[in-house]
């Protein structure tokens, strides 16, 4: 799987520096909404014209894909998001009852471009889901289009892409990556 | 089959007088049964494989599983479409090892054998060894598919030279995988993202979940409720249906429903310019097939099970999977959206959107069956307890796998497993 997002950078090493450690600190906070199942606190980190999107797998370009001409696992916009975060909050959500344990790994960040207002990076992720005494892993990229907000980020964009053939054996993407 | 008198089998346990219809739960469990039941049932039958969009021009092939054989589909260099096993005539090794692609031959990456995308064994790729007859009575050739068929568009494969014809088989599915095509006078094309995942659970359990209504409010709950959040400002809400068996242990349920689809359901959150491209979409549709027809094809909500793995859903969106068994309590399921060859942007967004927020592995609702498939295997495999009950709905006297019933009974599964316990009741 190649694609332009993954490829080493040309840039000069240490020139976002700065940036990357404050993104460091921001994504490390997401994950750590995530691992706490705390979807509200989550939900905040988004801009109200956000998407969140997760590739199919099994192909070659998911940073070039359109989610309106091909099928995404995941992809929403700010309305879906929050009814997906409603629904993750039910105990009806049966795939999510009780809750799976998740730890999330964002790390290798990257910071592609910063132009003072928008910070476009990328990260490496992996994400173990527990359930029913069973562990999967989702391993993947994720790309990241983050607009400054006081002395932190908003998440616009925030795309994963997995390193999967096919959702085997991990069955869902019922937890948030 | 008419049930009147009491009846036991290892399969079934059914006993009119009390209105009961039960299934051994060994059909999900007994590894000897499984085996038994991929030759003689899974080996005979038509199997769902492709759409004929995958293989748009000459020379296009994909590689796939169906049952535990990976086949080569192409469309070789005359336009025919054929499927080979994925295996080298010489010394086995799997050939082709890309999932899609574009070739006039494939070679065999262990001795170079070479061979044409119609099958020919075309060279050895050896100076000497071999008589120039080596070959005369095609033994080398790729071995091919025993049966193919296309229905409408729709590739199913059978490992039975003797089968019946495909459409003996389907029976009254036929017409239903006719009036898919139907929905578009330009043809339907896959569309990209096939969705693959695993469930550990028998195959079974999703082909009777996917034509189940009994479940959606129980399991659907949260679904249902993203939905309701959808329909503001839909009057029009009440909905009638039938579950109805086919032939040959197919069947469905068919509700008349506004649901929203990108054919002739137009919902008021999808915004005006929408409802004119959809108000377009169904005049088309009347024109080309006329009212009564128009009406079933745009109109009526169906999920149909083709006995024994193949799933033909149209609902928000046209919507086909594949089960494709890996061990007794194990399978994958393949999924594919489908929708008409040059859609206009705005109605093929809203197919995408209402497949997979409802239908994918990352959408509402899939994944809550797929809890539900893995919760009742584990149940099953704690043993003890023999039999599980389809009998909502049934009385004396009723005929499957051709009847009728109530949307929210079990006539669908009792379809089903009659056909089951037909083929492997009969097996000496």
């Amino acid at each position: 799987m190649t694609n332009a997002m993954t490829e080493p950078s040309k840039a000069p090493v240490h020139r976002f520096t700065e940036t990357r450690l404050a993104v460091e600190d921001f994504i490390a906070d997401e994950a750590a909404h995530l691992d706490a199942w705390d979807l509200n606190g989550w939900v905040t980190l988004f801009t109200t014209d956000c998407v969140y999107e997760v590739t199919p797998t099994g192909v070659a370009n998911p940073f070039a894909l359109d989610p309106d001409t091909t099928m995404f696992l995941i992809a929403d916009d700010r309305e879906r998001l929050e009814q997906r975060v409603i629904r993750l909050n039910k105990t009806s959500a049966h795939v999510e009852y009780p809750k799976s344990l998740t730890r999330h790994l964002y790390t290798n960040v990257r910071i592609l471009s910063d132009n003072g207002t928008e910070v476009v990076a990328t990260a490496n992720c992996l994400v173990f889901r527990t359930k029913n005494r069973t562990t999967s892993h989702y391993p993947g990229t994720i790309r990241y289009v983050l607009v400054r907000d006081g002395d932190s980020f908003l998440i616009r964009s925030k795309r994963v892409a997995l390193d999967l053939e096919a959702l085997i054996p991990q069955g869902k993407v019922s937890i948030i990556l | 089959m008419k049930w009147s008198e009491p009846y036991e089998s290892k399969y079934l346990r059914v006993d009119p007088q009390k209105r009961r219809f039960q299934i051994s739960r060994k059909v999900y469990t007994d590894p000897q049964l499984f085996e038994l039941e991929k030759k003689h049932l899974l080996r005979k039958s038509w199997l769902y494989f492709a759409h004929v969009s995958e293989v748009p021009k000459l020379n296009d092939f994909i590689t796939r599983q169906v049952i535990d054989v990976t086949l080569i589909l192409t469309r070789d260099r005359a336009g025919e479409i054929r499927a080979f096993f994925n295996t080298c005539p010489h010394r086995g090794a799997v050939i082709c090892r890309e999932p899609v692609g574009s070739r006039k031959s494939f070679t065999c990456p262990y001795h170079g054998w070479t061979f044409k995308n119609s099958g020919e064994l075309q060279t050895q790729n050896a100076a000497f060894g071999y008589e120039e007859d080596f070959n005369a009575d095609g033994n080398y050739n790729l071995h091919e598919v025993p049966r193919l068929e296309i229905r409408s568009g729709f590739i199913f494969v059978n490992f039975d030279a003797g089968a019946m014809p495909l459409s003996d088989y389907l029976g009254a599915a036929g017409d239903r995988i006719d009036m898919l095509a139907q929905h578009s006078g330009t043809g339907l094309e896959v569309i990209g993202g096939m969705q693959e995942y695993y469930i550990k659970a028998n195959y079974k359990l999703m082909c009777e979940n996917s034509y189940d209504g009994y479940h959606l409010e129980a399991t659907h709950g949260s679904y249902i409720d993203y939905q309701m959040s959808r329909l503001a400002g839909v009057t029009q809400m009440k909905a009638t249906g039938f579950g109805r068996g086919l032939d040959n242990g197919h069947a469905c349920f068919e509700i008349d429903i506004m649901a929203g689809r990108p054919l002739a359901q137009w919902l008021p959150v999808w915004g005006e310019t929408v409802r004119e491209l959809i108000d377009e979409a169904k005049a088309e549709l009347i024109e080309r097939v006329g009212p009564e027809r128009g009406h079933l094809i745009s109109q009526v909500h169906r999920n149909m099970v083709i006995f024994p793995n193949s799933v033909m859903n149209d609902q928000q969106s046209i919507f086909i999977r594949s089960m494709i068994p890996i061990s007794v309590n194990e399978m994958v399921v393949r999924a594919w959206p489908l929708g008409p060859v040059n859609e206009a942007p705005e109605l093929r967004r809203i197919r995408i959107e209402g497949a997979l927020s409802f239908l994918g592995p990352g959408g509402f609702a899939t994944p809550d069956d797929v809890e539900m498939l893995e919760l009742c295997q584990r149940g099953y495999e704690m043993g003890g307890i023999e039999w599980n009950d389809v009998s909502k709905g049934f009385s004396p006297g009723e005929e499957t796998p051709s009847g009728e019933d109530k949307l929210m009974n079990e006539l669908q599964m009792r379809a089903y497993w009659t056909q089951y316990d037909k083929i492997m009741s009969a097996i000496a």
